[in-house]
């Protein structure tokens, strides 16, 4: 416990010039893009005058310089305020405050599921490297893998929702339903069942792969000769000796999975209309919304932060050697 | 019902707009329709401001259009187009400096309150004309509005205005909002800009970022009987796929402004009980044109932009990339505004043979790859049709030896490019006739146009009697010497091509059977919807 303790004040302290650059490197990308909100805004409702972009400009305060604008936006971040978005009108921190959970959500539950899934289709796979139902298993999640999420969401879509109705076709929970409490999670349960599935799906296939590869290698190890040689059980090698083994690449996996599946969230929230985080950014990118875009990209640099914090403190349960290096140095 | 007998597949042969504009236009008495029910519409956006007396764009009168009401709206059968609603007549001074507009009695907005002239006259000197996008051209050169008793409203011009614009104007730019709650306020930061009061037949009752908005029944309404629905909820779809699959599996009732994709069309109009309409939107035609950069050196020489407008298939462009679902133009004033609009102009018929010969007289010879010279073309971002004709112009513009080099940009590089850094030769942009070609037309052609105002003439193009043509139309009050100085305009631009008007089109709302009275006005997206109804 105080080790983690520690590695988390180290981790704290060491990710702060990270997420700097990220804000800055963020802030000049946006300023070398040709174009700015009022730009976006404008064509959005159809056309203006000069002078009403004038005082838009003036207003968003677009008409300051780029390093006085850095140096606003720092300062009021320093004090955690991530400021005022152009394309909504509202206080950055409650924009993604409010749509931050639904992509936690979605992204939690498929992260479970594919994990799960995908590492016990990978022991089944891996437990007999080269036999049919290995090739099979390599096939199909190969296929799974290429497919884009888009596709597979609206293809999901069309046979449970719109063929056989058995699924809401989209949506966080059934709209103005007045539900609460248990029926409302149920209901957004409902809801979750297909975009978890399709975003489950594609990382499904990479942790049975990673897995199975993962067996497939360790099948030739001394120690895994020596446990055949014991005579022990099969099943016995498969999962004490070949699985635990295995099981460490797809734990640091995790870690680099969960920054890509905020990416693949953002398709997926599109597709299913849920109202989280990465449509969020893709608004905020339509929109020019300097602002938020860097609320954005800040949040989802501390996410995977975390995320990886956490993953290191799993490795460190799993594989002692890590640990104890961190918690001596 | 209330449509003609023409059968659905009739219309999506190819002159559904045609049809739409002539012989759908009269119609009957709205449907006998059963009351209740909630109405389930899809929305692909939410506007950062929903006030429509602010900004007046199709995007904000889809939603806000059904919570307040504007004096007068569009109409198929009514005198000039329109149908009272805030306003009950309004008639012009024969000098052009007053229009007067006598009000509806009996009015009272969502908060209690009545309903009277002062709300209409802080309206238009405190928000049409300071403030709103298109308000602040109309009303450019109103001074006072007299409000000699409740229910009168005359407005006072410090020059002849012509009352032509102001009625064609009226459905767009009159979006009445309440005095008492915007007055001594911030107008631009006051909160009612997004929970709206209005005097429509709904008030707005939600909305949940991200998901839907909630309108709510207005058992007040002026209009007894009026509205049938219970509710309207506006759900938020960005994703074009969901909304058709979500008409299929009845999730949502209504898709407008062609949530669905056209390509979708021909497929879901064959599933039971979903009817496609492609009338309802003649007052909100839009239009696609060749945006041509006049300060390029071949393009100022007006047989090369006639050789463009000779290799463009006005007829291809409607059959493949509009599925019909559009007319070719002829012109800067399309043909659903029957007031101004005339077919006789100059024609550029498609013919590539006599394009490259003007362009071999002209002194700009194929050079040994075949290519004469090259242009650099920008698609506008807004619509999957400006994009896809900007592929399809590029291979038009190759067949007469012009090479162009298409610049995709979303929407703010490409207004900034267009519009304020001039970083184009030809560009495709898709603007909207809103009804008076003095709203959002002549300022495509007109000279001295500031940088960075959007839709504006952003070629730089300068023809002094165009110019003069345009400044005696802003003045003219007569309304037959007016609509007679538009006949020369269009004339005049077609000739001498400052930009090329290629097809104009109206959207396609897709809708349950169960949806009635579905488009029976011009303007039906963005109208108040308070006869629409549910079949129970």
């Amino acid at each position: 416990m105080k080790r983690a303790i520690t590695l988390l004040r180290r981790r704290a302290i060491s990710s702060i010039p990270v997420l700097l650059i990220v804000v800055i490197f963020t802030f000049f990308m946006l300023e070398s893009a040709s174009g700015d909100a009022v730009d976006a805004y404008l064509g959005s409702i159809g056309g203006g005058d000069a002078v009403l972009r004038q005082s838009l400009r003036e207003s968003y305060g677009l008409d300051r310089s780029m390093l006085a604008r850095l140096w606003l936006y720092l300062s009021s971040l320093a004090r955690l305020d991530l400021g005022w978005s152009v394309a909504f009108g509202r206080p950055v921190g409650e924009l993604i405050a409010e749509r931050l959970p639904n992509t936690l959500l979605l992204m939690g539950s498929a992260t479970a599921l594919s994990f799960g899934l995908g590492s016990a289709l990978g022991i089944l796979a891996g437990a007999r490297p080269g036999s049919l139902r290995d090739r099979l298993l390599s096939i199909g999640s190969l296929i799974v893998y290429a497919v884009p999420s888009f596709w597979l969401g609206l293809v999901l879509t069309i046979v449970f929702s719109v063929k056989l109705r058995w699924l809401p076709i989209a949506g966080i929970e059934t709209i103005a339903s007045g539900k609460t409490g248990f029926s409302r999670a149920l209901d957004i349960s409902d809801h979750l069942v297909l975009p978890v599935g399709a975003l489950a799906l594609i990382y499904l296939a990479l942790f049975l792969r990673v897995m199975r590869a993962g067996m497939a290698e360790a099948w030739k190890l001394d120690f895994v000769l020596f446990a055949r040689a014991k005579g022990l059980s099969r099943s016995r090698i498969v999962l004490r000796h070949v699985a635990r083994n295995a099981l460490l690449p797809l734990v640091t996996m995790l870690g680099l999975q969960s920054a890509a599946m905020l990416g693949g969230s953002v398709v997926i929230e599109s597709v299913f209309a849920i109202p989280g985080f990465g449509r969020l950014a893709q608004e905020a990118v339509n929109g020019r919304d300097a602002p938020l875009l860097m609320g954005i990209i800040v949040t989802s640099a501390v996410l995977v932060i975390s995320v990886n914090f956490l993953v290191d403190l799993v490795y460190a349960a799993l594989d002692p050697r890590i640990g104890a290096s961190e918690g001596s140095a | 019902m209330t449509e003609p007998s023409i059968s659905r597949r009739t219309l999506m042969k190819g002159t559904a707009l045609l049809l739409a504009s002539t012989a759908l236009a009269r119609h009957a008495s709205a449907q006998a329709a059963p009351a209740g029910g909630r109405l389930i519409v899809a929305a692909d956006s939410e506007p950062k401001n929903l006030n429509p007396a602010i900004v007046a764009s199709n995007g904000v009168f889809f939603i806000a259009s059904k919570v307040i009401e504007p004096l007068a709206e569009a109409a198929f059968d009514g005198k000039d187009g329109l149908a009272p609603r805030l306003a009950t007549s309004w008639k012009g001074s024969a000098d052009g400096l007053s229009v007067t507009f006598k009000l509806r009695d009996g009015v009272t907005w969502h908060d209690g309150k009545p309903f009277t002239s002062a709300d209409v006259a802080f309206s238009a000197l405190n928000i049409w004309k300071p403030l709103q996008n298109l308000g602040r051209l109309v009303f450019a050169n109103l001074e006072a509005v007299d409000t000699p008793d409740d229910y009168t409203a005359i407005f006072r011009f410090s020059k002849p205005t012509p009352f032509q614009l102001i009625r064609n104007a009226l459905p767009v730019v009159t979006s009445v909002v309440a005095k008492h709650i915007f007055d001594g306020s911030d107008i631009a930061a006051n909160p009612a800009n997004n929970t709206l009061v209005g005097t429509g037949p709904f008030k707005f009752a939600e909305h949940k970022p991200g998901e839907y908005y909630r309108l709510a029944r207005n058992e007040d309404y002026w209009d007894k009987g009026q509205p049938k629905l219970d509710e309207i909820v506006f759900r938020v779809l960005p994703d074009r796929g969901s909304a058709g699959a979500a008409l299929e599996a009845d999730e949502i009732q209504l898709a407008a402004f062609s949530a669905v994709p056209l390509a979708d069309l021909d497929r879901i109009s064959k599933v039971d009980g979903i009817k496609v309409f492609s009338k309802g939107y003649e007052a909100l035609t839009y239009q696609l044109v060749v945006e041509i950069n006049h300060r390029r050196k071949e393009l100022t020489d007006l047989r090369v932009r006639q050789a463009i407008a000779h290799a463009i298939d006005k007829k291809f462009v409607v059959d493949t990339i509009f599925l019909g679902y559009a007319a070719a133009s002829t012109g800067p004033v399309p043909k659903n505004a029957p007031e101004f609009y005339t077919s006789d102009v100059a024609s550029y018929d498609f013919n590539l043979a006599a394009a490259n010969d003007i362009l071999d007289k002209a002194g700009y010879p194929k050079g040994s790859d075949g290519t004469r010279f090259k242009l650099k073309l920008r698609p506008a971002p807004y619509f999957n049709e400006t994009r896809q004709f900007g592929d399809y112009l590029r291979q038009a513009l190759a067949g007469i030896g012009i090479d162009a080099e298409i610049v995709n940009a979303d929407a703010a590089a490409h207004q900034k490019a267009v519009y304020t850094d001039h970083d184009f030769d030809l560009a495709v942009g898709p603007p909207v006739f809103r009804g008076d070609p003095a709203i959002s037309t002549t300022i495509l052609v007109q000279s001295g146009t500031p940088a960075g105002v959007p839709f504006s003439n952003q070629g730089g193009y300068v023809n002094p009697e165009l110019d003069k043509i345009i400044l005696q139309a802003s003045e003219t009050v007569d309304t037959a010497a007016r609509t007679d100085l538009y006949r020369k305009f269009q004339q005049l631009v077609v000739a001498d091509l400052p930009l090329i008007n290629v097809a104009e089109w109206g959207f396609i709302t897709v809708a349950r059977d169960t949806v009635l009275n579905v488009s029976n006005n011009p303007r039906w997206a963005v109208s108040n919807w308070g006869d629409t109804a549910l079949q129970s």
